[in-house]
C-alpha cells in the first residue's frame, strides 16, 4: 500500500487514546477541584490519530468561552463542556498546529494579564489621559484659533 | 517575566536588560513569549506545565557579563575566537554574553575603556566572568606590561576579586607560554599561580590517549578538582542529502550513550587523584540514582547531570532521594563512604572448556 494511503487509513482509525486522555483529564480535574492544583496534557506528545483527536473533542464538548489570539500566528483557546478544562491550540504562521494541550485550571495563563503588564498599562493609560486633557499648544501665526478666558 | 531584583540592580541599561525586557522593546509580547515556551516544552517532551517555568526563567535571564583581560600575549587567542563558527563571534557578543571589556573588540578606548571595566564589575558584583589570555610578568615589579598605568598583576587582582569564575585561555595564561619560556626575562607566570583564592576545576576530555597521565600533570600544575568527562566528538549523517546533520559537521556527544566510557575514565583518574585528595565530579549520561551511585563507586566525590535535565527538569531531587535510599539500605551514613568503594573483580585464569 502506498505510504500516503497508509497514513490516511491510520488517521481515520480510533485507537482508544481519546478515552485514556479523557480519563487523565478527569483525574486532573478532580485534583483541581480538591486542592486547586492545576495540570495539563500535551496532546502533541501523544500518538493521537485525526480520528482520536476528533473523538476527544466530541467527548469533551464545547463550553461557554472561546478566545482567539494573534501571537506570532493564530492561537485558539476554548473551554470545554467541563468548567476548568481548556483546549489550547497554537498555530504556526502557515496555520499548522504547532502545539496543542488540554489545560486544567480556572483560567489559562495565556489569557491572563500579567501584573507587570497591568502596571505598565495603568501607567500608559494615565499618560494618554494626561495628554488628552492637556490644552493644545497654540500654533504660531494661527489667527483663527479662539482663546477662551475663564 | 517579573523581576524581583529589578530595584537592586539599578537603572536598566541596554547591557543589563533581561531577555524579557529586550523582547518587550522589540514588540514581542509576554503572551507570544509564553506561546514560544509552550512550543519549546512540547518539542523537548517536557511536561506542559514546564512552559511557565521556561518562560519565567528565560524572561529573567540576563546576558552573562564577561571581562576579557589580555596580558603578555600575541592576540592569537582573540584571533581564534573571532573565527569561531558555532556560535559566531557576533552571535556570541550580541545574543549570549555581554562582553564588557576586551582591548581588541571593544569600541571604547582610554579612560572610557577602563570605566567600562569598573562599571561591569560594580553592576555585576560576584556574577561576572573573567577570561584571561596571556601570562603575567612579575619581575621588576611587573613593569614589562602595564595597562592604563596598572601592572598586569594589579589589574588581575583588582578584576578577579568579585568575579564568579576566572577562565585561562591559551597556553600563555594556562602555563606561561612563550613569554614564560627560558630564560623568562619578564618573570612571566600563569594565572593559576596568582589566582589561588578560587578552586581550579579542570575538565578532562575523553578524547585523549592517557587520561590518568594528563590528570597527574594537571595536579602538578595546580588543579584543585577534576570534572570527568567532557563530551565525545561524534557525527551523524543525513543519508538523503549525504551531508552531516550538524552544521559544524561534528559535535559533542553526551547522554546515556557515553556513560560506560565516562565511568572508566573516572575510575582511571581516581587512581591518580585519590593520593592527592583531589575530588572528581563524575559526569556523562547520569539520569538515575543508580547511575550517580556508579560514578561515586568509580571514584567521584560529586556527580554532574546535564542531558537528563532536558528530559526531566526535576530529576535532581529524584536522584538525591534515590542515593539516600541506597545509603539507608546499605547501612551507610555519608555519601563520601561510596567514593571509590568499587571492588574490582580479581582476574581468574581462563578455564578449559574440555571440548
Amino acid at each position: 500500500m502506498p505510504r500516503d494511503d497508509r497514513a490516511s487509513c491510520l488517521d481515520a482509525t480510533t485507537t482508544g487514546m481519546a478515552l485514556s486522555v479523557t480519563a487523565e483529564v478527569g483525574r486532573l480535574l478532580e485534583a483541581l477541584a480538591a486542592s486547586g492544583q492545576p495540570g495539563a496534557v500535551d496532546l502533541r506528545s501523544l500518538p493521537l490519530t485525526d480520528a482520536d483527536r476528533q473523538q476527544l473533542q466530541d467527548l469533551l464538548g464545547r463550553g461557554e468561552v472561546r478566545a482567539d489570539l494573534e501571537l506570532a500566528g493564530r492561537s485558539e483557546v476554548w473551554e470545554t463542556a467541563y468548567p476548568g478544562v481548556w483546549w489550547i491550540r497554537h498555530l504556526a504562521a502557515d496555520d499548522r498546529i504547532a502545539s496543542e494541550e488540554i489545560a486544567v485550571c480556572p483560567v489559562p495563563e495565556i489569557l491572563q494579564a500579567h501584573p507587570d503588564d497591568i502596571r505598565a498599562g495603568a501607567r500608559r493609560l494615565s499618560q494618554d489621559l494626561a495628554a488628552l486633557q492637556a490644552p493644545a499648544a497654540p500654533v504660531p501665526g494661527d489667527t483663527n484659533q479662539e482663546t477662551t478666558h475663564v | 517575566m517579573s523581576d524581583k531584583n529589578a530595584a537592586a540592580r539599578g537603572p536598566v541599561t541596554a547591557a543589563n536588560k533581561t531577555l524579557g525586557e529586550a523582547l518587550s522593546d522589540r514588540g514581542v509580547s509576554r503572551r507570544t513569549f509564553l506561546k514560544f515556551a509552550s512550543y519549546t516544552a512540547s518539542i523537548m517532551a517536557l511536561p506542559p506545565t514546564a512552559a511557565t517555568a521556561i518562560a519565567q526563567g528565560l524572561a529573567n535571564a540576563r546576558r552573562q557579563s564577561v571581562i576579557w583581560l589580555s596580558f603578555q600575549e600575541c592576540t592569537g587567542c582573540t584571533e581564534s575566537i573571532t573565527r569561531a563558527g558555532t556560535p559566531s563571534i557576533e552571535d556570541l557578543i550580541f545574543d549570549f554574553i555581554s562582553l564588557d571589556y576586551h582591548h581588541t573588540l571593544q569600541n571604547a578606548s582610554g579612560h572610557l575603556a577602563e570605566l567600562a571595566r569598573e562599571q561591569a564589575m560594580e553592576e555585576n558584583k560576584g556574577e561576572y566572568l573573567v577570561i584571561v589570555d596571556g601570562s603575567v610578568p612579575l619581575k621588576d615589579d611587573g613593569v614589562y606590561s602595564t595597562i592604563a598605568g596598572m601592572t598586569n598583576l594589579q589589574m588581575l587582582q583588582d578584576t578577579v576579586r568579585n568575579a564568579k569564575a576566572v577562565i585561562s585561555v591559551g597556553s600563555c595564561a594556562a602555563f606561561g607560554g612563550i613569554p614564560g619560556a627560558n630564560p623568562n626575562p619578564t618573570g612571566a607566570v600563569p594565572i593559576s599561580d596568582l589566582v589561588t583564592g578560587k578552586p581550579l576545576i579542570t575538565k578532562l576530555s575523553p578524547n585523549q590517549t592517557d587520561i590518568a597521565e594528563n590528570a597527574r600533570r594537571c595536579i602538578e600544575a595546580g588543579s584543585d578538582a577534576f570534572a570527568v568527562i567532557n563530551t565525545l566528538m561524534g557525527m551523524a549523517i543525513d543519508i538523503e542529502s549525504r551531508t552531516p546533520h550538524i552544521g559544524n559537521n561534528q559535535g559533542g556527544l553526551s547522554g546515556p550513550a557515553i556513560k560506560p566510557i565516562a565511568l572508566l575514565k573516572v575510575h582511571q583518574v581516581y587512581q591518580v587523584a585519590r593520593d592527592h585528595g583531589i575530588p572528581i565530579i563524575g559526569q556523562g549520561g547520569v539520569t538515575t540514582p543508580n547511575d550517580a551511585i556508579e560514578f561515586l563507586l568509580a571514584g567521584a566525590t560529586a556527580v554532574g547531570v546535564g542531558t537528563a535535565l532536558f528530559y526531566d527538569p526535576l530529576v535532581l531531587p529524584k536522584i538525591n532521594r534515590g542515593i539516600g535510599e541506597y545509603l539507608e539500605r546499605h547501612g551507610l551514613s555519608r555519601v563520601s563512604e561510596l567514593t571509590g568503594a568499587m571492588r574490582l573483580n580479581t582476574q581468574r585464569p581462563a578455564q578449559q572448556c574440555g571440548c
